[in-house]
């Protein structure tokens, strides 16, 4: 495909799908102040593999796949790198509900992220792709190339010590 | 779905919350900052493939597209065909135009297509979009030429950003202060937090005496002496963190994350 032409597609996927992806990264136990270059890695391969993308299938997962394997990579090589010190959260609410429930709204993701952050790698992904994202277990089965029946046990496991982290940071009031 | 889906004990009100709270994540950033953050990773991711400035008429035309699309904010079909009526005027090339088509089906569908435009979404937006879109490449184009005679294949002597790309708000949405207070209190708890989770005490610490100090009646203050009293007991304080926790169960007596400081500093008799 011609130079331009890729630009107009890669645009359009990042346009809409930067949220997504920063998003997905945060979940995978990306630090904030390294988002945005991980972000930017994971766009650098999505334009380069523009052209395996089969228009068939949903986008999201396809760029899921970029995104977890960008993580792994980075997971791998920043053991031993501190987090830079300003805060580069930049998100700010919008159609913010009450105050009161956006602290508590606030307080469960802050819950939901330590629970994640308690999990192994693998743990942590089969939780983000079944509980947040929705995907089947057939969906995890494929994506870690496992049985069906595995990746249900997977799901059984990481849940159960999910369970067991927040509850030990966070009691019901 | 599948029958052993039904299998799955169910999960916690407290994990069901927490899922429920990290899927509401994705549709947020509607800030100037949030705008320019995502600008300028994709100027640099632009710079990092090698499609900066030789082909920055084709990404006007596309942020053109983009940006009527994103402006009239109606339906799927309605995105996708204004995307795949540019694209195939330019060349018609099928997957180009499902990928073009399914980005802003997906951006539209689940709401997380971000307002970028220039001008504010208004509810008869969609049939002015158009008309204004051209209105933002002059000003690109120009960028371009300005960089363009200097530096005219190599990515080396490219800025390492586009500050002049289009379609950056003017001007955040109205978020009131506290709302942005409630940004930066998380962003610090959110740095105190990854900092622990991979046991860089001094670093957790850090963040948050950097909250405590920057908001000091913090809506997230019990978040935050959770995390500071579980730094201190992992980096052995644990004199701090006595005296820290018993300030929590003074400060926050009904607080949620009571049974996690008296397992971590058991109260004294």
């Amino acid at each position: 495909m011609s130079a331009a032409l890729r630009i107009t597609a890669f645009r359009a996927i990042y346009d809409a799908n930067v949220d997504y992806v920063q998003a997905t990264l945060r979940r995978l136990g990306v630090s904030a102040a390294e988002t945005e270059d991980v972000t930017h890695d994971v766009f650098v391969a999505v334009f380069r593999h523009l052209e395996d993308y089969d228009p068939a299938r949903p986008l999201r997962p396809w760029l899921f796949g970029f995104a977890y394997r960008v993580a792994l990579d980075h997971r791998r090589l920043a053991r031993h790198r501190s987090e830079g010190n300003a805060p580069t959260d930049a998100e700010m609410k919008d159609d913010a509900p009450l105050p009161d429930e956006l602290v508590e709204e606030e307080r469960a993701r802050i819950l939901c992220q330590r629970g994640l952050d308690a999990l192994d790698f693998d743990k942590r992904t089969v939780l983000v792709m079944f509980e947040i994202e929705g995907r089947t277990a057939q969906e995890i089965a494929d994506h870690f190339s496992i049985p069906l029946n595995t990746a249900y046990s997977r799901i059984r496991l990481a849940r159960a010590e999910f369970e067991r982290h927040i509850r030990k940071y966070g009691a019901p009031r | 779905m599948n029958a052993q889906d039904e299998e799955l004990e169910p999960l916690s009100d407290l994990a069901t919350s927490a899922f429920s709270a990290e899927r509401a994540r994705a549709s947020r950033g509607n800030s100037a900052a949030r705008a320019a953050e995502v600008e300028r990773i994709l100027g640099r991711v632009m710079v990092t493939v090698g499609a900066g400035v030789a082909t920055t008429a084709a990404l006007a035309a596309a942020s053109g597209t983009a940006k009527a699309a994103a402006t009239a904010g109606g339906t799927a079909t309605a995105a996708g065909g204004t995307a795949a009526a540019a694209v195939t005027s330019a060349l018609s090339v099928k997957v180009v135009v499902g990928i073009a088509a399914l980005a802003f089906a997906a951006g539209t569908g689940t709401g997380v297509v971000i307002q970028r435009s220039a001008t504010p979404p208004a509810p008869t937006a969609a049939p002015t979009a158009l008309p204004s879109a051209p209105a933002s490449e002059p000003a690109l184009l120009a960028h371009s030429r300005s960089i363009s005679p200097s530096a005219p294949a190599s990515d080396a002597a490219l800025p390492t950003s586009l500050p002049a790309l289009p379609f950056a708000p003017t001007a955040a949405p109205s978020t009131s202060a506290t709302d942005s207070d409630l940004a930066a209190e998380r962003a610090l708890i959110d740095r105190a937090r990854s900092a622990l989770a991979r046991g860089d005490v001094s670093a957790c610490l850090d963040a948050t005496s950097a909250h405590a100090k920057r908001f000091p009646a913090g809506r997230l203050g019990e978040e935050r002496e959770l995390i500071a009293i579980q730094a201190l007991a992992k980096d052995n304080q644990l004199a701090v963190a006595r005296a820290r926790a018993n300030r929590f169960r003074k400060n926050y007596p009904k607080s949620m994350f009571l049974p996690a400081v008296d397992r971590i500093v058991p109260p004294q008799e």
